[in-house]
């Protein structure tokens, strides 16, 4: 089955690159608008509020995070609204460390952790207020059973957001150099497809969604999103520079031989480092977004 | 993994599961610690929430701890319901066991407070 081969894929990228990440990215694993002067945390937890924002969160709504890695944007969140998150991932080492974090951040009691699959997932029909993915539902082999599953699970009248990943308008199907950059972002990270606008739109319309709001944040982002992959020289920026790219490379090549490092790292290492190149590439083609905003509504009147 | 949360677990993805609700638990481990009293919280909580599961779920438990099992319609302002309704749904933690299928008896662990609700394959 499809859908299997693409859980199972988002599982073995996930279960490699999650130290990987919250040792280069922090614990939000997604890209975020940024400003000139702006501090990469704090265009990251801007790109989180903004989905409080259009969601409209109220403290004392039940919330649902699907696809919600290690937790950062859910903490974060739950902080913010002082609403009930509740985070689905289907990756184990994720959601161990997403309830470890949060313990550690004291928001315990405002955000709970459920393993399971997000196209078929275990929770009541009509329970949440809310519910958001951040760059997550790209990880679905089909993105209509996500938009089927969110639509269920609100209540009448409950705000969905997402944001999409997906290949603009500017993407060109019968272009080599175009084909190439998504192909080596599907590669990269563990993709089965990337959607189109189009695509998305029509998972959204065709479950029920009324489509409030779409904008291809991109657009609003002075500082491209994909800067933060590129050369800096700030000490903090290290890591994911090419030098230190390389130096942890390096490092990790001499630590895995001395049997220090899970054996693979520098595999997925440099899967990592070519991903990111690749999306680098496609943002600055103009050819790809990872920002894509959705916020839809189940329609009917709100209930309790 | 709070009673809150047991609250909206099904197992109704499994194939052939109608209702899948509630789910029944057998713990090993339940850890009771404080989190903070917020009445305001607890009261917009209330309403969005199965009651009867709420109660069945803490009695199978053994820990109702002298919630009522009837919502009174002045629940509101009775300060010491809420505040036996924030322990049962916030302070009570199962920390491992297993969640039960209350259809097909299929259980689903919980490891670390973290409810396991993956299927295999052919159970979908
Ligand atoms: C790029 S990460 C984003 C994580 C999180 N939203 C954040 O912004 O930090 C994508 C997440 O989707 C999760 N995921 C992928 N497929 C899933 C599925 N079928 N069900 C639930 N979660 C899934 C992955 O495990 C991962 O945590």
């Amino acid at each position: 089955m499809r859908q299997d081969n693409s859980s199972d894929l988002a599982n073995q990228y996930y279960d490699l690159a999650t130290d990987f990440f919250e040792y280069g990215w922090g614990e939000s694993f997604h890209f975020a608008t940024m400003h000139k002067g702006e501090s990469f945390e704090h265009a990251i937890a801007k790109h989180e509020y903004r989905i409080a924002l259009k969601l409209r969160i109220e403290p004392g709504e039940k919330v649902l995070d699907m696809g919600c890695g290690v937790g950062g944007p859910a903490r974060n969140i739950a902080t913010f609204t002082e609403a009930e998150i509740t985070g689905l991932n289907i990756n184990d080492y994720q959601i161990q460390r997403a309830r470890e974090l949060t313990k550690a951040a004291g928001v315990d009691h405002l955000c709970e952790f459920v393993k399971g699959d997000f196209c078929k997932a275990p929770l009541e029909s009509e329970t949440f207020d809310k519910a958001y993915a951040i760059e997550a539902s790209c990880h679905a082999a089909d993105l209509s059973k996500v938009y089927r599953e969110a639509y269920r699970m609100l209540k009448p009248g409950g705000l969905f957001a997402s944001y999409e990943w997906v290949m603009t308008d500017k993407y060109d199907p019968t272009n080599p150099y175009h084909k190439q950059l998504k192909e080596e972002i599907m590669l990269g990270d563990g993709l089965p497809d990337i959607n189109s606008i189009e695509t998305v739109l029509h998972a959204v319309k065709s479950n029920g969604f009324e489509l409030l709001e779409t904008a291809d944040m991109v657009e609003h982002s002075p500082v491209p999103w994909y800067s933060v992959m590129q050369p800096r020289w700030t000490l903090a920026d290290f890591k994911i520079t090419p030098l230190g790219r390389w130096l942890t490379h390096v490092a990790l090549m001499g630590l895995e031989l001395v049997g220090f490092a899970p054996s693979g790292s520098v595999k997925v290492h440099r899967t990592l480092c070519k991903g990111a190149d690749s999306l680098v590439n496609g943002g600055k083609e103009g050819v790809f977004s990872p920002m894509f905003l959705v916020v839809a509504r189940k329609p009917g009147k709100p209930t309790q | 993994m709070k009673l809150l949360t047991h609250n909206m677990l099904t197992s109704s993805i499994i194939k052939g599961v109608k209702k899948g609700f509630p789910l029944g638990i057998a713990a090993t481990d339940i850890k009771v610690s404080e989190v903070d009293f917020n009445p305001d919280f607890i009261k917009k909580m209330i309403p969005k929430l199965e009651w009867s599961a709420i109660c069945e779920a803490a009695e199978s438990i053994g820990h109702l701890d002298g919630l009522p099992k009837e919502l009174a319609p002045d629940y509101e302002t009775d300060e010491d319901f809420l505040k036996k309704a924030h322990h049962v749904i916030m302070e009570v933690e199962i920390k491992e066991g297993d969640l039960i299928c209350p259809e097909t008896g299929r259980k689903f662990p919980i490891k670390n407070g973290i409810p396991n609700m993956l299927l295999k394959e052919d159970e979908v």
